[in-house]
């Protein structure tokens, strides 16, 4: 080691020492002689520290202020709120946060340290991790900023607890401005941000995280954690703040600048657990064309380390591969049978969208002594499907194409992720005999199912209607269901939304009893509890409600279904329409069908992919398919229209959610 | 070789120490400064306290005799109770306001009271420690101290800001404020240094215009010291008068004898907007335009078209109204003459 170098770190750790002394107030630190200083003092230090290590950065800041905006969007912040950027070239470069380009605007005006201002065109931009580079024209060289920190971003270099400084610009002046704070965390968003707990107003976003020192740690950007909020502003000023690290903007800075935009990276693998944070990593299924197919990654392969970390769960596997861009190589290593496999998996931006399959059977596992066995078997079979002339009640299922059949999840998963309408063979036994079935699915968008195999019909007597309730929840519920004790199976379960100001859940679900006992199917009817309108907290409520019905009946999770008296034929589109798309795109693992009317205008929800991990359909009554559709088909939702649908129709459908 | 980075954090570190040794032992504590800036602020409770009005706010005490600095505000529309630090109890009377700063001057009987001096040079800077105390949300009841809470400051700027859709009055200077200060309550609270030195007053809530956001942020004491000094030295015209008997309505003023319309008065607390003005009236040989609000007739604050008709009831219909309007971010004085 240069002699030098270690003399400096090792003064600096004596400064370091001597900073702790400080703030515990008196002591002595390594042979000094013992500083004392008073809490007045010792803040109007670090005041004095904050300014110098802000007037490092503070030549390369500068204000974007958006001209013209189309306004559109929720969100308490602005849509044209001004923000910081930094310069990080020489020739014009702007690194800023996508604020400013969340709206089309007619321009972006750049006012630069020294007041001068510029307009900026958008060269790239990083939506991954919500980052735009600006140009402007400048003729007199500008000041950058240096982008080679140390990497703070691993969890092994990073100092939690540091004290760190966000700066940007603020008002008419442009006049300097920071917030202190600390270094929160790192490896937060699926491992692509770093934390802070300075409070970040929309006007920093953009702006540097710096330290002590004036080293850049990082970007501030506009974020909330998965879930945390609607808009990605919602969590300004609340002490949670989000930061690009410094060594990934170095990184990527080249490829902006080339005016090349960057996309989170997609591998197409699909869990076999039912829940990301159950343990296990196999693999239920791989989409089709998709990265790890074409790395050769199989159903039933078991991932035992991504990027060079292990995984235990497939959210490890999430989180990991969250820092990729499309583009990225990620090395995977995998456990096959008693095989282990290296392959590298290039990633992409987009996977061609879902387009689940069906076969037209209702299975299950049988039970050995009281337990779920491995053995998945056909309980009954759907009239007018593919399976119904080759596969009888009882056939014991044992492998699609190449993969062992041991659970109906991982079954159901492989039908929604295979191809379009191609021939598959799956291998049964039959009275104690192995053979094959070869068999063409059909697509589920296709094939909505008239009627319900015989063996799935109830002929008991009708069912009854009671009120149920969450018991914090104000919104007016009743409940059509067999008593508890009763001996049913699989069955499905329609969640009711009612219109506000409607009549009362228990009067509009007495029309339901006949075909509901019928279909088995219960029936949950909810009211909103204010009489004008659905609020969006009401959401979670709702899927509450139908989380606990699932626990208490016999219900099969993936015959759940969210409808309004509007997806029936002959009755209006009303809000709570609306409403019951909001919730079941929003709520995808706790509901796999919504019908509603083609007539509901669409709630303002962002689309996500169609995952099979959480599938979801719709049934839509009417006579062509509503505008709002389209992209909903492309994001891989299969899409049922139908112009007449009744009570029974409904229920048939959603019984039959479960089928593969 | 040694980086640049290396050398500039190393030089720094090495500045940040060698200040620190310079240091004598300090004698002052931040526990000491607080304690001082609470007992300068008073808790001040007045009108308010429906529809989500809170009948309290803060303010701080300028001179021994028991001049008190406040935000001019809806509290203010009686005369107020101010509770001390001590948890000593007083009527107080309104000295007088400065309607661009929405600042107030009050003053209680009380001798010899602690009280800030509000200096015209203040060495604020844009990350300097601050203490903010106030009596945020009404916490503290009784006898109790005031809050005090610690931030920074994050910004020296120019006010550019919201109430409702209005924009405010005042554009100067003001200190944001890295500490979430503003809140129900707080405005008129003191913000000091870590020396204890007055920086500043906390303002009323709100939102940025350019933003959208909360603002935190105190008017600084070198600008609201003029205006103290004014309305205590009696300078200032907008001093509160004892209530002026009210005349009989046909020899008052009114709307029709000054020529304007104002927006139809159908809430609470309706503004006293203008909404027309009539061809060859007062209102319209003084300028005044529809849009305009009225802010005070004759020094005294018009709160609601309400509270403006009774002043106007004050007014013998033969005299000339002096009115104070703001006009979009303006303040303006206008005289109307029948």
């Amino acid at each position: 080691m240069n002699p030098l170098l270690a003399n400096m770190n090792r003064f600096e750790i004596a400064v370091r020492g001597l900073l702790l002394a400080i703030c515990l107030g008196t002591a002595s630190a390594r042979g000094q002689e013992p500083v004392s200083v008073s809490e007045t003092d010792y803040r109007i230090l670090i005041s004095k520290a904050v300014r110098q290590a802000a007037e490092v950065v503070l030549p390369s800041i500068v204000t974007i202020e958006q001209v013209g905006t189309a306004a559109s969007g929720g969100g308490e912040v602005a849509q044209d709120a001004p923000t910081s950027g930094v310069v990080v070239s020489s020739d014009g470069h702007v690194l800023t946060s996508s604020l400013v380009v969340q709206n089309p605007s007619a321009s972006l005006l750049v006012t630069l340290a020294d007041g001068t201002r510029k307009a900026a065109r958008v060269i790239a931009r990083d939506h991954h991790r919500e980052l735009v580079l600006l140009k402007i024209e400048s003729d007199t060289p500008l000041t950058p900023v240096s982008l080679k920190s140390p990497s703070i971003a691993a969890p092994s270099n990073a100092r939690i607890g540091q004290t760190v400084i966000g700066v940007g610009r603020y008002g008419t002046e442009s006049s300097p401005m920071v917030s202190r704070g600390v270094l929160s965390a790192v490896g937060r968003l699926d491992g692509i941000a770093i934390q802070t707990d300075a409070r970040v107003s929309p006007s920093l976003y953009g702006g540097p995280l710096i330290d002590l020192t004036g080293q850049v740690l990082g970007i501030l950007i506009p974020a909330v954690a998965e879930g945390g909020a609607e808009n990605i502003t919602d969590w300004y000023d609340s002490g949670i703040a989000f930061a690009i690290p410094t060594e990934t903007i170095a990184k990527n800075l080249d490829r902006l600048i080339a005016g090349e935009s960057i996309k989170a990276g997609v591998i197409g693998i699909v869990a076999r657990t039912q829940d990301p944070y159950d343990d296990g990593t196999e693999v239920a299924t791989v989409r089709v064309r998709s990265p790890a197919e074409e790395a050769g990654i199989r159903a039933g392969d078991v991932i035992e380390s991504v990027a060079g970390h292990s995984v235990r769960r497939h959210l490890d596997i999430k989180q990991w591969l969250g820092s990729f861009d499309a583009g990225d190589t990620v090395a995977i290593r995998l456990r096959r049978g008693d095989e282990s496999l290296d392959v590298d998996v290039k990633l992409v931006e987009t996977i061609p969208p879902l387009n689940p399959q069906r076969l037209g059977l209702v299975v299950k596992r049988l039970s050995v002594d009281g337990d779920e066995g491995s053995q998945v078997v056909v309980d009954s079979i759907v009239p007018g499907s593919p399976a119904e002339s080759k596969f009888q009640v009882e056939d014991e299922l044992t492998k699609v194409g190449k993969v062992d059949v041991r659970d109906v999840q991982s079954l159901r998963r492989l039908l929604l992720t295979a191809q379009d309408e191609a021939p598959i063979s799956v291998g049964i036994r039959r009275g104690g005999k192995d053979s094959t079935i070869e068999i063409t699915p059909v697509a589920v968008s296709k094939s909505e199912p008239a009627e319900l195999p015989e063996s799935l019909e109830n002929t008991g007597k009708p069912w009854g209607i009671e009120e149920f309730k969450l018991p914090d929840a104000a919104n007016a519920s009743a409940i059509l269901a067999p008593k508890a004790d009763a001996d049913f199976n699989r069955l499905g379960l329609l969640m009711i939304l009612l219109n506000p100001g409607g009549s009362s859940p228990e009067k509009s679900l007495a029309a339901w009893v006949e075909p509901a006992t019928r279909t088995g199917v219960v029936v949950c009817a909810v009211a909103p509890t204010d009489n004008g309108r659905w609020k969006p907290e009401e959401i979670e409520t709702v899927s509450r409600l139908a989380a606990l019905v699932v626990k208490q009946h016999r219900i099969d999770p993936a015959a759940v279904a969210i409808a309004t008296e509007g997806g029936m034929s002959g009755a209006d589109a009303g809000p709570s329409d609306a409403m019951a798309i909001a919730v079941a795109i929003t709520e995808k693992r706790t509901f796999s069908g919504v019908a509603v009317s083609a007539k509901t205008r669409p709630p303002a929800v962002r689309v996500t992919e169609n995952d099979p991990e959480s599938p979801l359909q719709f049934l839509i009554t009417g006579d062509e398919l509503p505008p709002w559709s389209a992209p909903l088909k492309q994001a891989g939702y299969p899409i049922l229209l139908s112009k007449e649908v009744d009570a029974k129709r409904m229920l048939v459908w959603t019984r039959l959610l479960q089928s593969i | 070789m040694m980086s640049n980075r290396l050398a500039i954090r190393i030089a720094l570190t090495v500045i940040f120490v060698l200040s620190l040794q310079a240091i004598v032992v300090a004698q002052t504590s931040l526990e000491k400064v607080s304690r001082a800036a609470q007992s300068r602020v008073v808790k001040i409770y007045g009108a308010g306290g429906l529809g989500g009005l809170e009948a309290y706010q803060s303010g701080f005490l300028v001179s021994p005799e028991g001049h008190i600095a406040t935000t001019w505000s809806y509290v203010l529309d009686v005369e107020p109770i101010v509770v001390l630090d001590d948890g000593r109890r007083f009527e107080s009377t309104i000295v007088g306001f400065e309607p661009t700063l929405e600042l107030a001057v009050l003053k209680i009987e009380a001798g010899d009271v602690p009280y800030f001096q509000v200096d015209a040079d203040t060495t604020a800077q844009w990350g300097d420690f601050v203490l903010a105390v106030s009596n945020l949300f009404g916490i503290a009841t009784g006898n109790e101290p005031a809050s005090v809470m610690q931030g920074t400051i994050a910004s020296l700027s120019s006010l550019s800001a919201r109430r409702g859709t209005f924009k405010t009055p005042y554009q100067g200077d003001i200190l944001v404020l890295d500490l979430v200060a503003n809140n129900p309550g707080a405005a008129g609270g003191a913000v000091v240094d870590a020396k204890g030195q007055l920086i500043g007053m906390l303002g009323k809530e709100l939102r940025d215009v350019g933003t959208g956001v909360w603002l935190n942020y105190a008017l600084p004491a070198n600008t609201l010291r003029q205006a103290i000094g004014d309305i205590i030295a009696g300078r200032k015209s907008s001093v509160a008068e004892s209530a002026a008997a009210m005349l009989p309505r046909d020899q008052s003023h009114n709307y029709e004898t000054l020529g304007m319309v104002l927006i139809p008065d159908v809430l609470e607390k309706t503004p006293a907007y203008v909404d027309d003005v009539l061809a060859g009236g007062a209102a319209e040989k003084a300028e005044l335009r529809p849009d305009d609000l009225l802010l005070m007739v004759r020094g005294k604050r018009v709160s609601d078209q309400g509270a403006l008709r009774e002043l106007l009831r004050t007014i013998d219909r033969r005299d000339p109204v002096e009115l104070t309007i703001q006009r979009g971010t303006e303040i303006l004085p206008v005289t109307l003459r029948p």
